[in-house]
């Protein structure tokens, strides 16, 4: 048997190893691709059964994306078919952007108001700092849709429903504590010798900060900002029960509402769905190192 | 803090650290902790289609969600959806994730490239998972029916979204595949701090890499492990809404009215703002269970080191 | 307006407070005061900017005025086209002319209940409404829509040209609530061709005929899946399901809206046992149809999936246009299978919201718009139903006005669909949903839907369903 020699022990390992890595790539991948294949193919080539695998040129389109930029129903294109897309799919793109808009505002207010704020509770010892810093932590693990209610009649008396200042606000507020809590556990890694101790006010904290806390902080910065964008770009049930209109509806409350009927047009489905994941999955791509050093940075190892 | 000085500038320090953190306190105080409390006095009123009828009626929503017949067996039923959900899917979350783990660990060439892999569905947002995974189960077109056609598994396309032995999985399935990525890497991270001496010491006394795992390995990632354990609870009792949401609307009947879908129902559905606010209450409890376990069992405050302003 | 410019004020200024720290020294007692002033802002709704009032001359247009109109989601090129001619239209040469601009809004014909309480509970409102008999009875019952006969009584000429029972549907406590956007009924349709295929000469009279040949067609491999009526938990459910159980004579409540309903036997439970059965034993009817609406039903027929289906009549009108489906020719209407062959009928309609009692220009326009699409006006020189008329010859969207059956191209657009006798006969044995004017209707049919769908599955006895669904009917009605 060539488990018994050493060398042949570790062939089978690195066989067992290659097999096990395509089986978990094929699982993590292969509904994206899926989704992204689906949505170059022809709508009457997705009903046909099996399902193209590998699309070849004779079922390929862009005309899911056409149309949903455009509201254009994909001409020579059966009456059959045309009846499938709703003009509900025009407004994705529209809200891709309310979604872009409404996690850079929030990302933004991560940033300006996060970052001093976990500063101060990585350096400094002040009246009820522990009770705060866990308040902080325990609304982060309360669930949204326990408040969710309460929220859309708060919003209802303000006359807030279905605008992008209420997601704005809320979608801070659910960030904040992350935020805070991955700075406070990076700031804890970085040396304090480089920061000066001075009487605490404003105008030399400002400056303290920009000159020497955010060039040796940036790393976590920028990992923090991109939680918070992609929480607040993905987040759902907030995003569905408190809008109404495009005015403020998110690509998730809109790709759910579309996918809601199953004589929708698939295709046109799935070309939302690949628009929706684009901007995420780019960040993600873009600044995985960060990302990972991010995830990790709170476990304190 | 003794001196006169010392007392003063600790003031000093705090109101300073006050006015820095109070944005985010503004955030946190009027979006989470006020709609908190709000949600309180919303599920001690009646309202009817919607609108309140001004009645207080105290803590008979709560009565009525445990007792009235016509709602109290499917808040019972979907406690016990939500529990079997949040059991098996932490569960398979752990075991996968620590496996994919494992696998990383190996450093072999590749291994950046499953890295990167668990990116994208971390980074995908959950409804449109949901999206994605509710075109792939397609009763009609589905390429999950495909592939099993395909491969001699069924005869016949078959429905997993209305087919109430099977919606719950199609839930979890796609659930795992989204929180899956997330564990691992902490596993990851936790497994790169295990010195390689210690398995060298393990291979000295010729144990096989299997006891190894459970002998070596496993005590070291304790910590790791009941942090995804409980981080995991907390997600899998709420963050399958999504899912639900696109994938079943809670049925078919009620096979995935989870506890979460049911405030949905009850609120935005039946407009009973406050039996669904009750209800609400009802899985924060829960909740609050599990944060208590959180806070207890891994200890933050004891993480928390102070530091003197410098 | 100013509630939220508060917010955003307070939002703004906590931060500067904070981060712009070169600002003079911040007495920190103040800081959390904000947080209560939000608190406390009164919870007055304030009203869009109300309309200037109507000019000093009397022949200008009333207005300008902005109309709030809401619908679900079906064909918005046509409701665009539709809303765009309005305007034209009611600024010169409506009775009274008016300036107006209509803001239109939509959701899907599912969440559209959810989306109008939440918008009037909220203390918002819309002008005009796209309704249905099933939500009219909650809608009025809130105060949400007004009846239009208290402040146009000319609505009144309409009842003696509209069919009874949709007049029925759009009136509430004796008041006339609006006007016809379509009205249909659910229709059994099966696929001639598959039936001569399978050597059944005649379409099924009984259910258990429908089973009979269902399991020939399965038999010989002509379809898996022969019988559809889309059950998914959704406004939809209704339609089906009422058609079901009315073709086997079923009766629910009495006029003191008493459940008159057996629990143990009778045709309500028969029906439920039966697709229960079809479901899970004899495997005539898929599963997914639990996930399926009309709308999906539609389209597996179209597909030429399954043999047998149930599905309004402005679908059928696809069934036999070739491009447009795959079994063109082969579908034909029969009378539904039963002991009764009674089927469902159901009434959409443009409703007025409160809303359009905050002056008499929008008033007015409201009217105008409700008339020009659901009643008859004068364009152009040429008097008729511009609208509903347009929606049955274009979208084969069936109607409750009589005389628009003597119109050429509408008799010629609904006999190239389908045998319009049989589709007639089977109209007059349409029934409203029962208890439908209760206000509590629609509350209580979402229940029915989840509960429905247990028996259909077999999570739970039909007896204890109905007994569920009887008590929250009891408990309903005695809030």
């Amino acid at each position: 048997m060539i488990f018994n020699t050493i060398s042949g022990r570790r062939r089978a390992k690195k066989i067992l190893v290659l097999l096990v890595s395509i089986v978990v790539l094929l699982y993590l991948l292969a509904p994206i691709y899926w989704v992204v294949v689906s949505s170059f193919q022809k709508e009457i080539a997705l009903q046909d059964r099996p399902p193209h695998y590998f699309p070849s040129a004779e079922v390929f389109t862009t005309n899911h994306y056409y149309f949903i930029f455009t509201g254009v129903i994909p001409p020579n294109s059966t009456i059959m078919l045309q009846s499938m897309y709703t003009m509900r799919g025009t407004l994705v793109y529209p809200a891709i952007i309310n979604s872009i808009i409404i996690a850079s505002i929030v990302t933004i207010i991560n940033v300006v108001v996060g970052f001093p704020a976990a500063h101060i509770f990585a350096r400094y010892r002040f009246f009820g700092d522990r009770k705060v810093f866990l308040l902080l932590l325990a609304t982060r693990l309360l669930p949204s849709i326990s408040i969710v209610v309460a929220m859309y009649i708060l919003l209802l008396r303000l006359d807030l429903l279905d605008t992008k200042l209420a997601l704005v606000g809320i979608y801070s507020a659910i960030t904040l504590p992350f935020t805070i809590w991955i700075l406070r556990a990076y700031f804890h890694n970085i040396p304090v010798e480089f920061e000066e101790a001075a009487r605490l006010d404003g105008c030399r904290y400002i400056r303290m900060m920009t000159k020497v806390v955010v060039p040796l902080a940036r790393p976590g910065l920028i990992a923090a900002a991109i939680f918070a964008f992609m929480a607040s770009y993905g987040e759902f049930v907030f995003a569905t029960i408190l809008t109404q209109t495009i005015r403020s509806q998110t690509q998730t409350a809109v790709l759910a509402s579309l996918s809601q009927g199953m004589s929708t047009s698939r295709g046109m489905i799935a070309a939302a769905a690949t628009l929706s994941i684009l901007p995420p999955l780019l960040l993600a791509i873009v600044f995985r190192k960060h990302i990972l050093e991010g995830l990790t940075a709170r476990l304190g190892l | 803090m003794q001196s006169p000085y010392e007392r003063k500038r600790f003031r000093q320090t705090s109101l300073f650290a006050y006015r820095i953190i109070l944005p985010s306190l503004v955030f946190i105080l009027f979006f989470i902790a006020y709609p908190l409390l709000y949600s309180f006095i919303v599920a001690f009123k009646e309202y009817k289609y919607g609108v309140p009828t001004g009645k207080i009626i105290w803590f008979q929503n709560f009565i009525d969600i445990f007792t009235k017949s016509t709602v109290a067996p499917g808040f019972y039923n979907s406690l016990v959806v939500t529990m079997k959900f949040t059991l098996v899917a932490v569960v398979a979350v752990v075991v996968i994730s620590l496996a994919i783990a494992l696998l990383i660990n190996q450093q072999f060439r590749g291994s950046g490239l499953i890295k990167v892999a668990l990116l994208l569905p971390y980074a995908i947002p959950g409804a449109v998972s949901a999206v994605i995974w509710a075109w792939i189960y397609d009763p009609s077109f589905g390429v999950m029916n495909g592939v099993l056609n395909g491969l001699g598994i069924i005869d016949e396309y078959i429905t997993v979204a209305a087919d109430p032995r099977w919606a719950l999985w199609a839930i979890l399935f796609a659930y795992v595949w989204k929180f899956v990525p997330y564990s691992t890497f902490l596993f990851a991270a936790g497994l790169a701090t295990i010195p390689s001496s210690v398995y060298e010491a393990a291979r000295m006394d010729r144990a096989g890499s299997i006891r190894a795992f459970f002998k070596v390995t496993l005590p070291l990632l304790r910590p790791v492990l009941q942090m995804v354990l409980v981080i995991q609870t907390i997600f899998a009792l709420v963050m399958h809404f999504g899912l639900v949401f696109v994938i079943t609307q809670g049925g078919p009947g009620d096979a995935t009215r989870t506890l979460a879908w049911l405030v949905y129902v009850e609120s935005f559905t039946f407009t009973r703002f406050g039996r669904g606010a009750a209800m609400a209450i009802i899985l924060a409890l829960i909740m609050i269970v599990f944060i208590y376990l959180y806070l207890v069992v891994l200890n933050p405050e004891r993480r928390l080191k102070r530091r003197e302003a410098p | 307006m100013k509630k939220r410019h508060m917010l955003g004020t307070l939002l703004v200024s906590s931060f500067l407070l904070a981060t712009a720290g070169c600002a003079p020294a911040a007495e920190p007692a103040e800081a959390p005061e904000p947080v209560v002033i939000t608190v406390e802002v009164p919870v007055v709704v304030e009203k869009e900017a109300a309309p200037e009032e109507a000019g000093p001359e009397e022949l200008a247009p009333l207005g300008p005025v902005t109309l709030k109109f809401a619908g679900w989601t079906y064909d918005l090129e046509k409701v665009q086209q539709n809303s765009d001619k309005y305007v034209d239209w009611v600024a010169e040469q409506a009775p009274v002319p008016v300036d107006v601009k209509i803001d239109w809004s939509d959701a899907g014909f599912g969440e559209f209940d959810t989306y109008v309480t939440t918008t009037f509970a909220g203390g918002n409102s819309f002008d005009v409404l796209y309704g249905s008999d099933h939500w009219l009875a909650k809608w009025a019952a809130a105060g949400w829509v007004v009846p239009v006969e208290d402040y146009f009584p000319e609505i009144r000429d309409y009842v003696t040209d509209i069919a009874p029972y949709s007049v029925e549907a759009m009136t509430y406590d004796g008041k006339l609530y609006g006007l016809p956007y379509y009205t249909d009924v659910m229709y059994f349709f099966y696929n001639k061709t598959m039936l001569e295929e399978a050597g059944i000469a005649s379409p099924p009279t009984t259910w258990d005929e429908v089973t009979e040949q269902s399991l020939i067609l399965m038999d010989k491999g002509i379809t898996s899946q022969p019988f559809m009526v889309g059950l998914k938990a959704g406004a939809w459910f209704d339609e089906g399901f009422f058609a079901l159980i009315y073709s086997e004579g079923a009766d629910l409540f009495d006029e003191n809206f008493e459940p008159i309903f057996e629990t143990d036997s009778g045709p309500v439970y028969d029906m439920i046992e039966y697709i229960a059965a079809s479901i899970n034993d004899t495997g005539i009817v898929p599963t997914k149809v639990l996930e399926m609406t009309a709308v999906d039903v539609q389209q597996a027929f179209k597909n030429g999936d399954a043999a047998f289906v149930i599905v309004p009549g402005y679908m059928v009108r696809e069934f036999n246009t070739p491009g447009i489906s795959k079994v063109a020719g082969q579908a034909e209407v029969s009378m539904m299978p039963g002991a009764t062959h009674a089927t469902d009928g159901y009434s959409r309609m443009y409703v007025m919201g409160n809303g359009a009692l905050r002056d008499e220009a929008t008033k007015v326009a409201s009217w105008e718009l409700i008339e020009f699409l659901g009643g008859k006006t004068t364009v152009d020189g040429e008097t008729g139903y511009q609208i509903a008329k347009r929606w049955a010859v274009e979208n084969g969207l069936g109607f409750s006005i009589l005389s628009l059956w003597q119109d050429p191209a509408v008799e010629k657009a609904f006999s190239a669909m389908a045998d319009t006798s049989v589709m007639q006969a089977q109209k007059e044995l349409a029934i409203s949903k029962d208890g439908i004017s209760a206000p509590w209707f629609a509350e209580w049919i979402s229940y029915v839907r989840t509960e429905v769908q247990k028996a259909l599955l077999r999570q739970e006895p039909t007896e204890s369903v109905l007994e569920n669904i009887k008590q929250q009917w009891l408990d309903l009605k005695a809030e």
